[in-house]
């Protein structure tokens, strides 16, 4: 016992024999309390003992960041290309006028993001404070009318929340919450429209129009005030993968 | 007595780092880390070992020490990358020259000669 961190020749200083024993055994006891800790939190070092799992997840994860990364070069490259589009424009010529359509196809179908002036109205729902309470609710044609009122004003673009509303991009109540499109959305619900935003907003602000009704009928909705900006961003529409026409195979 | 416990408060320390410190391992490096640690165990007791027969070197100590956790680590990372599991290499490995070395040391303590281990 006494004997045993004792060197070989004298050659090396004993300071340094302890202090050798002494990193490993930090690091070592490091390893171990840290490995521990998991286990005894059921963390991922469980897995550990079941090889299976962990190389599984561990393919899963490697999947996971290619995956991140084509999705970022791929974001890259539309960037790129949209910028060589917009190049295009402004160079006029024969191809200006394909990718003004071009453009203009995209911004009607929402597949890109878009920033310019538009409006911004929040509508939140009601206090519940009698039993007629589904009148207190904001409801998916409330929404609607405020979408289809937007867009008959001339909004290039019409987004609820982070939802973009496409051509294809259906309103409904699905219970609890609003279904915009693939994506399932909660109150305030904040409408956000590009385009001419004095028109919109006077659109909107009409007298008896869509969000005087929202307002009324002792529904107790809380509507902003239409909020005309300099720029607002609305995000692109975003599909969902393999909903629509995938079908598992079992 | 100086050359005991100095280690030994070391060794305290970094388990108390470790418990203090709320690291969670992503489940795709648990296994790394396991494996890891029976790399160090085994150049634990391999050091005692040597230390015991007075051929303790402190530079074959602490290199043997980092590039032995390292490498396990790195064999088994480099195994889920091919779908070979590596670990099984490692464990087996390290595994039987644990035995061994615990063996050596307990020959020594009871002041016996070494048994023939199978190395």
């Amino acid at each position: 016992m006494k004997q045993w961190p004792r060197t070989a020749s004298n050659s090396a200083p004993r300071r340094r024999v302890v202090a050798s024993w002494t990193i490993v055994a930090a690091v070592f006891g490091l390893m171990v309390s840290v490995q521990y800790h998991d286990v005894t939190l059921g963390g991922a070092a469980i897995w550990s003992a079941l090889p299976d799992v962990a190389s599984v997840s561990s393919r899963l994860a490697a999947v996971d960041s290619v995956n991140q990364s084509l999705m970022k070069r791929e974001a890259g490259i539309m960037r790129r290309v949209l910028v060589l589009q917009a190049d295009a424009i402004r160079r006029g010529g024969a191809t200006a006028l394909v990718e003004r359509q071009l453009h203009a196809a995209r911004v009607l179908a929402g597949t890109v993001a878009l920033t310019g002036p538009g409006v911004v109205v929040t509508i939140s729902d009601g206090r519940m404070s009698g039993p007629d309470m589904a009148r207190f609710i904001t409801h998916d044609w409330d929404l609607r009318s405020v979408v289809n009122e937007l867009f008959v004003a001339g909004a290039d673009a019409v987004s609820i929340n982070s939802a973009r509303i496409s051509a294809q991009t259906g309103v409904y109540c699905i219970g609890p919450v609003v279904r915009v499109g693939n994506v399932r959305l909660g109150p305030p619900f904040v409408i956000r429209a590009i385009g001419d935003s004095s028109v919109l907003a006077a659109a909107l602000n009409l007298p008896g129009g869509v969000l005087d009704a929202l307002r009324g009928a002792n529904r107790g909705l809380d509507v902003t005030r239409p909020q005309q900006k300099r720029r607002i961003r609305i995000p692109a529409y975003e599909p969902a993968l393999l909903a629509q026409t995938g079908e598992a195979q079992q | 007595m100086r050359m005991v416990i100095i280690p030994v408060i070391g060794l305290l320390l970094g388990l108390a780092v470790g418990m203090a410190v709320n690291i969670r391992l992503p489940i795709q490096y648990a296994a790394y880390l396991s494996v890891a640690i029976l790399a160090a165990l085994d150049t634990v007791f391999g050091g005692i070992k040597s230390g015991l027969q007075h051929e303790f070197d402190h530079r074959v100590f602490l290199t043997g020490f980092f590039s032995n956790t390292l490498l396990a680590a790195a064999l088994a990372f480099i195994g889920s990358l091919l779908g070979i599991d590596l670990t099984l290499a490692a464990v087996v490995a390290f595994g039987v020259r644990i035995f061994n070395n615990v063996a050596t040391i307990r020959h020594l303590f009871l002041q016996r000669r070494k048994i023939p281990s199978h190395q």
